[in-house]
């Protein structure tokens, strides 16, 4: 291994390869790869061992050490705890109280915690759901088919009694395909559907009641995102890879 | 305020135990190729979440996976340092004999083929686990954990410049590795 010659731009190319690099520094990478006699094997290397290691055996946490750490924290929480109906009627109650008293930042941070732990997974099952069901049935992707959020947004406005925010990120290679009304946890949510290559992304959009981020990243094989823009909750879902659907999300966000 | 804090105290709780279940695969996974051995593996992640639970109060929310798999990974290291003799080979192996037979299961195609995806899977893994600790753990993070670099040099309180010359050292050593057990076939 020692005899190997190296090329100052080893770690360039690696951080290529592992997706580091912004679109400039990538193609200046790329324009050197094709003129570096070092760099071609190089790169043929690093797809060789992201292949062993995508063979090596996957570790998935025992039953036994599940149950054990749920008992380990349910016991921690155990003097305190309400039932999950108890918990969501005291956010309904403190929603009551926030918006008739004109949102305290105290009580709507109060009531993300409450929130939360009421019932993190159920609307991500449900954008999931809603997810795959577009996805199964073409005819069902998007209701208005518009790559001008000029025109996305104004449809929504016939549809559901919130404007929700409708981004538009081609520059970024996002393409806009459309939007659709979906339910989420008994709501209309609004969604808007973007493609980015072979995959698809949902954005699934509703006036905030929990802004908060903490949401299972993976279900059923789907990466799911969420976070609060502005008034809202949005959720990103995606058969993108976890680090793909992050920057879509930065993108996303940054948008105006 | 005090019924208020209270509640907070009691959703806070609530949301380290959505944190935990969420990302246990994870930290056990990460435990894992860590120590090299199964039921150390289990003992380091209920330390760490214990650890965790108590270190709660401080997080300030951003990125969980991270937060807790840098515990997990401190937790790791600090048992894996009294006992300074190097795992054999064939340890490795053996303990990570009953996860291959876990993960067996997808058929459809037939016993030599699946006998094949075995023995895959256990020189992948063997080769993995022969990789020195610090080489290791980058590349497990990178490409098993599919953590960004930033989150690595986190995780393991390094710079990025030492995360991205420990992967390109990783990578190298696999492949090379990888050269010598198809020679020795």
């Amino acid at each position: 291994m020692s005899a190997e010659t190296h090329c100052s731009q080893e770690l360039l190319l690696q951080a290529d390869f592992d997706g580091e690099l912004d679109a400039a520094e990538s193609a200046a990478l790329q324009s050197h790869l094709a003129s570096c006699a070092i760099c071609g094997p190089a790169l043929e290397r690093l797809q060789r061992s992201r292949s062993l290691v995508a063979r090596a055996p996957a570790h998935v946490a025992p039953d036994r050490l599940r149950s054990r750490v749920r008992e380990l924290v349910g016991s921690q929480s155990r003097n305190a705890v309400v039932s999950e109906a108890g918990a969501r009627a005291f956010a309904t109650k403190l929603r009551y109280i926030v918006s008739g008293a004109g949102a305290g930042a105290v009580a709507a941070g109060l009531l993300t915690f409450v929130f939360l732990g009421a019932s993190p997974s159920r609307d991500a099952d449900s954008v999931v759901d809603n997810h795959l069901r577009a996805m199964q049935s073409p005819a069902h992707l998007v209701d208005v088919a518009s790559s001008e959020h000029h025109t996305v947004k104004p449809w929504f406005g016939g549809q559901i009694d919130f404007a929700p925010p409708v981004k538009d990120l081609e520059a970024t290679g996002y393409h806009l395909i459309g939007g659709r009304v979906d339910v989420v946890d008994g709501h209309n949510a609004a969604v808007l559907v973007y493609q980015a290559g072979a995959h698809t992304i949902d954005v699934t959009i509703q006036p905030r009641a929990d802004g908060s981020a903490r949401t299972p990243s993976q279900l059923r094989g789907f990466n799911v995102r969420r976070f609060a823009d502005g008034d809202f909750s949005v959720w990103a879902v995606s058969d993108l890879n976890a680090r793909e659907l992050d920057a879509f999300v930065e993108r996303w966000r940054s948008a105006e | 305020m005090g019924a208020a804090t209270k509640e907070k105290t009691l959703a806070g709780v609530t949301s380290f135990e959505v944190i935990a279940t969420t990302h246990l695969d994870a930290a056990y996974s990460l435990a894992r190729w860590l120590t090299r051995d199964a039921v150390l593996a289990e003992d380091v992640v209920q330390d760490a979440m214990v650890r965790a639970l108590t270190y709660f109060e401080g997080f300030r929310g951003d990125n969980p996976r991270a937060w807790l798999l840098q515990i997990v990974r401190n937790v790791a290291l600090g048992k894996l340092r009294p006992r300074l003799e190097p795992v054999s080979i064939d340890a490795a192996e053996s303990s990570s004999g009953e996860s291959l037979v876990d993960t067996l299961t997808d058929g459809g195609d037939g016993p030599d083929a699946t006998l094949e995806r075995e023995q895959e899977r256990r020189r992948a893994g063997e080769l993995l686990s022969r990789l020195p600790t610090d080489l290791r753990e980058c590349l497990v993070l990178r490409e098993i954990e599919e953590c960004s670099y930033k989150e690595i040099a986190r995780i393991i309180d390094a710079p990025i410049g030492t995360v991205m010359s420990r992967l390109w050292r990783a990578r190298q050593m696999l492949v090379h590795l990888a050269d010598g057990q198809e020679e020795s076939r």
